[in-house]
């Protein structure tokens, strides 16, 4: 993780477990949340003719939820939960003081920090959950990995309007509210900028194209939404 | 003749299970500024807490103009302001929006505008008032702290560590605004620093290890602590020297290696040693802290 | 009033969450507003997502401010009880001046055949449901706020609202779980759009279990901040049992179709030659039935099909009362009778008729403006299972316009006429005429599409088997011989046609759309 060449971000990741993470608590929630989450999914595994079902333009909503609805929110909940006290009074322009440039990197790293452990999270459990379909083979992979545009997704969603409002509440009710009517419209409401394309069943039921189309919105939307959240007006 | 308000602390005492905080304190005051004084972890919080009637004494009264402040249901917040040490406040209300709330929670039988208006006028707070409180200065908050405290002409004002996070020129403005409004008042004021209560105080009391180590004006104090204070001249290893033997509350350079200390008299004088006939508060507060 | 609510007000929306709100209902009203040419209630079903948002704004306003321990408010307010109420009241405040912007929008886009009483209706009924969710998002926000202290009570407040949400997203089966939906009950099962919402006895228990559940969180707050806790507690478990009460009361009193048992009157040996009735219908159908019937053999039981929905003041056989009893929607009337003999039978009853299928959809019903009472599937009058025509002279005073296979009534009306069964429909419909047939469709209907569905319908009949229609029942079909074609409701299963021809009448089933 030290890859930069800055003093002040590895004074940053020096720090990072006193100031940022009182003795890894953050971290070792997170990690209990993964935890649980391997454990459902080693117990309670997709079904084998899950992809059959699928193919054939089923929803399968009560499969696929898990990963495409209840990982990201959680991802997006330690992500809230990691910045929430930068704007509970002021603390967040003292930290982008110490951290001068025109993207506050810190804030990047936290943020990556939650995600990169989620998407590892995900991926891995995933694998666990899809096991009856594919068990770590390239159709594994995939089953796996289509899901972590989502993570990415809400959890810089989350960050994003956190930072721009500078009020933590103003993240979570827009996040909230964006995944509530996703879940309920089952990627009606939202269509191409909808977490759901997977317990929609996009690739099949739509077209491949729109199914990919709609992971790479996600992940630029991302993208955007971190280059925001991060940029330091001066 | 006019009675003026009377305060009287009886008999308090105060734990946290089994850490004592104030134990069995007793003081009385009158309209005009009383300073609490102590150093950090001296109690004057949890005073002002128990004042406030948000904690409840393990023992003793708080008798205010005669009624039992802690026994009156409910606290009568017409009857006491309170400025807390850190005076926060939602950061999207108006400083205006605050006051309205403030006097219609006392149940302020006045004109709500006019009161109002005046209360702005007397603290300065006419450019802000209108604006959202988040956007306040220290100096602007501070003051519209006190503004809702003073509002409805309260009989007691608890105001702790008033000047906090002021500048000078603030800290100046602050302190005549207390002095102002202590005419009317018993004005309880906690505070580590001394300037707040040099010029202002009519009465001073000094917490140390949980009890008070004295009461009474500032000249009392100055006069008991002042035959116990010694100054001398001396060099830099003499100095050292008796930074072991004595409690130094002052040091002053004076030029090379020459040095003026005051100190508290030890049972053993030292010689070369006099008594000044002035000292300051601060040396007398010290001399309490430290005897 | 003094300046108590408005503070908490100013807290609440005084800052960029607020903003987001406003933005996100106008964008959902945008987004459904086409719904509002359906009919209003079709909106106030569908604008869900603009209650979830209203929800989880003052939920997360109420616990922000609540958890927030300022020292100078802990030291001004100390009863966390009246600061809740104050939060409360700012909610409301809120949520009801926020309704208008919905409302006004409903008032505007509106299909423009919505009558005053059901726009008044959907109004209402929209109200209630946005105010009800918030309140109780506002509550449970506020209860765990004081509860807690802490700005965990906001990740609380929202798993507890997100059960009720949970529940009222799936598909509710049982009663008690109807009751937990704390939006529109129609919104996973789609009902007719003639009725309007419907503010029978079912619908205020609804909300009545909604409010005691309010006070059962506001009584936990009392057991724990005040000083007779015990009373508290007491209270909270008598509104607890009252909200048990709720469910078995609605449960028991739920009127739901049942089947008829058409079998026992396999081979009566009785019919009815003509009908005539003295009809009312308001918020209950109340009626003077006088039947004429023949005998073609000997029995002293007379047996009749009528919804046990009714209760039965008496019955008279040639103005003398007999004896009956009334179970299992059939009527037993002690008389005996022989051949070729005819007697005048009156039935006085009366009812509220609210009858809903398994999932809670009205499916009959009486209510001062909505009317949907299908003759040959739902006995509303005495009658016998698949009767001969009979000759009809009703007397119908009804306080909205009521459609028939014999006519229309308005106010007070008689019709007469000669038919199988009488049905009578009532509700949001136009009429419209075309090529000298007379339409009574929904409103939110389009001629000419139903014109080609209809078309559509009865090609498909030419090419099944049929249990009701006769081969010359569809050559009238085909050859459009009908006078009259009304849309009505009734569940699919009940009747395989998906029309019905009486006479000169074709009801046509709106479920097929």
């Amino acid at each position: 993780m030290r890859t930069s060449i800055f003093k002040t971000d590895n004074v940053f990741f020096k720090h990072y477990f006193k100031i940022y993470d009182i003795r890894g608590f953050k971290l070792i929630l997170t990690l209990a949340l993964l935890l649980l989450l391997f454990v459902y999914s080693v117990l309670f595994p997709a079904p084998s003719n899950y992809l059959i079902s699928i193919k054939a333009k089923n929803l399968l909503k009560g499969v696929d939820d898990l990963y495409d609805y209840t990982v990201p929110l959680l991802a997006a909940l330690m992500t809230a939960f990691a910045f929430f006290n930068d704007y509970k009074n002021q603390t967040y322009r003292f930290l982008g003081y110490y951290h001068p440039g025109p993207f506050n990197r810190p804030m990047v790293y936290r943020w990556a920090t939650i995600v990169f452990l989620f998407c590892i999270g995900s991926f891995v459990s995933a694998g666990f959950y899809y096991r009856n379909v594919s068990f770590f083979g390239l159709t594994g992979f995939f089953l796996s990995v289509r899901f972590l545009p989502n993570i990415v997704f809400l959890s810089a969603l989350m960050l994003c309007i956190t930072a721009l409002t500078k009020n933590s509440y103003a993240g979570l009710f827009v996040t909230l509210v964006y995944f509530v009517l996703d879940l309920f419209s089952q990627g009606r409401f939202f269509k191409l900028f909808s977490m759901g394309a997977n317990a929609a069943n996009f690739y099949y039921a739509i077209s491949p194209e729109y199914y990919l189309f709609n992971r790479l919105l996600l992940c630029l939307a991302a993208g955007c939404f971190l280059g925001l959240a991060c940029y330091q007006r001066r | 003749m006019r009675m003026g308000n009377h305060l009287s602390i009886e008999n308090v005492s105060f734990s946290y299970g089994k850490n004592v905080v104030l134990d069995n304190i007793s003081f009385a005051c009158r309209d005009g500024i009383t300073a609490l004084l102590g150093n950090n972890g001296a109690g004057k919080t949890t005073l002002m807490n128990l004042l406030t009637g948000l904690k409840k004494p393990s023992r003793g009264r708080i008798m205010l103009n005669g009624i039992d402040l802690l026994k009156t249901k409910p606290y009568p917040i017409d009857q006491v302001g309170y400025l807390p040490q850190t005076f926060d406040m939602y950061g999207n209300v108006t400083g205006y929006d605050l006051l309205s709330y403030v006097f219609d929670l006392k149940k302020i039988k006045t004109n709500k505008k006019e009161t109002i208006d005046e209360i702005v006028e007397r603290f300065h707070l006419g450019p802000v008032i209108h604006q959202r409180i988040g956007k306040y200065s220290g100096g602007y908050k501070r003051r519209l702290g006190i503004a809702q405290a003073v509002i409805g002409k309260p009989t007691l004002l608890i105001i702790d560590e008033p000047t906090a996070g002021l500048d000078p020129e603030e800290r100046a403005q602050f302190r005549s605004y207390l002095s102002e409004i202590s005419n009317d008042a018993i004005t309880l004021i906690s505070t580590h620093i001394i300037e707040d209560v040099e010029l202002y105080s009519q009465q001073i009391v000094i917490l140390k290890d949980h009890s008070i180590a004295f009461n009474g004006s500032v000249a009392e104090m100055i006069a008991e602590s002042i035959t116990n204070i010694r100054t001398l001249e001396t060099d830099f290893a003499a100095l050292m020297d008796l930074r072991k033997k004595v409690t130094i509350i002052e040091e002053k350079r004076l030029g090379t290696d020459r040095y003026r200390i005051r100190f508290i008299k030890d049972k053993q004088d030292i010689a070369g040693s006099y008594q000044e006939k002035e000292i300051s508060l601060e040396n007398a507060y010290i001399y309490f802290q430290n005897r | 009033m003094n300046g108590f609510p408005t503070f908490y007000i100013k807290a609440m929306i005084k800052n960029p969450i607020f903003f987001i709100y406003l933005s996100f209902v106008l964008f959902f009203i945008y987004f459904i507003k086409d719904s509002l040419h359906i009919t209003i209630f079709r909106f106030v079903t569908l604008f869900f997502h603009g209650y979830i948002c209203s929800n989880l704004f003052l939920l997360i306003s109420a616990a922000w401010v609540i958890s927030k321990q300022y020292e100078t408010f802990v030291f001004l307010e100390r009863d966390v009880l009246k600061k809740q109420w104050k939060l409360l009241f700012s909610a409301f405040i809120i949520s009801s001046v926020v309704a208008l912007l919905p409302m006004a929008a409903m008032i505007a886009f509106k299909n423009p055949l919505t009558d005053g009483s059901f726009l008044w209706k959907g109004l209402v009924h929209f109200f209630i449901l946005w105010t009800l969710s918030n309140m109780l998002a506002a509550t449970i926000g506020t209860t765990i706020g004081i509860l807690l202290q802490h700005r965990a009570s906001i990740l609380l407040s929202l798993l507890l609202y997100g059960y009720f949400l949970w529940k009222s997203i799936n598909t509710t089966i049982t009663y008690q779980q109807k009751l937990l939906n704390i939006f529109d009950d129609h919104m996973q099962v789609m009902t007719n759009t003639m009725s309007g919402t419907i503010f029978n006895l079912n619908y205020f228990l609804d909300k009545l279990f909604l409010i005691l559940l309010m006070l059962f969180l506001l009584l936990i707050t009392y057991s724990v901040y005040r000083k007779k806790k015990t009373a508290y507690i007491l209270l909270a478990v008598l509104v607890l049992l009252a909200m048990k009460g709720v469910v078995i009361y609605g449960e028991k009193h739920v009127q739901k179709i049942r089947a008829y048992p058409t079998a026992e009157f396999a081979h009566v040996p009785y019919a009815v030659q003509t009908y005539k009735m003295d009809l009312s219908l308001t918020n209950r159908l109340e009626n003077t039935a006088e039947l004429e019937m023949s005998f073609s053999a000997a029995g002293d039981n007379i047996k009749l099909l009528l919804d046990d929905c009714f209760t039965i003041d008496s019955v008279k056989v040639n103005d003398s009362l007999v004896k009956f009893i009334h179970k299992n929607n059939v009527l037993n009337i002690s008389a005996s009778y022989r051949p070729n003999e005819t007697k005048k039978v009156v039935v006085s009853y009366g009812g509220d008729v609210q009858l809903e299928d398994e999932l809670g959809v009205p499916i009959y019903y009486v209510t001062s403006d909505a009317v949907n009472l299908p003759g040959w599937l739902f006995a509303w009058y005495p009658t016998v299972p698949e009767p001969k025509p009979s000759y009809y002279d009703v007397r119908l005073d009804a306080s909205t316009k009521i459609y028939s296979n014999l006519g229309i009534f308005t106010g007070e009306t008689e019709r007469k006429g000669e038919t199988s069964s009488l049905s009578l429909f009532a509700g949001q419909y136009q009429t419209l005429k075309d090529n000298g047939l007379t339409y009574i469709l929904p409103i939110n209907y389009n001629l000419e599409d139903f014109q080609s569905r209809l078309d559509l319908l009865i090609q498909e009949k030419t090419k099944e088997k049929h249990r009701t229609l006769t081969t010359s029942d569809i050559q009238f079909l085909q050859d459009r011989a009908y006078k009259t074609v009304i849309v009505g409701s009734w569940p699919n299963g009940l009747d395989d046609e998906g029309l019905r021809l009486v006479g000169d009448t074709l009801i046509v089933n709106d479920s097929n759309y």
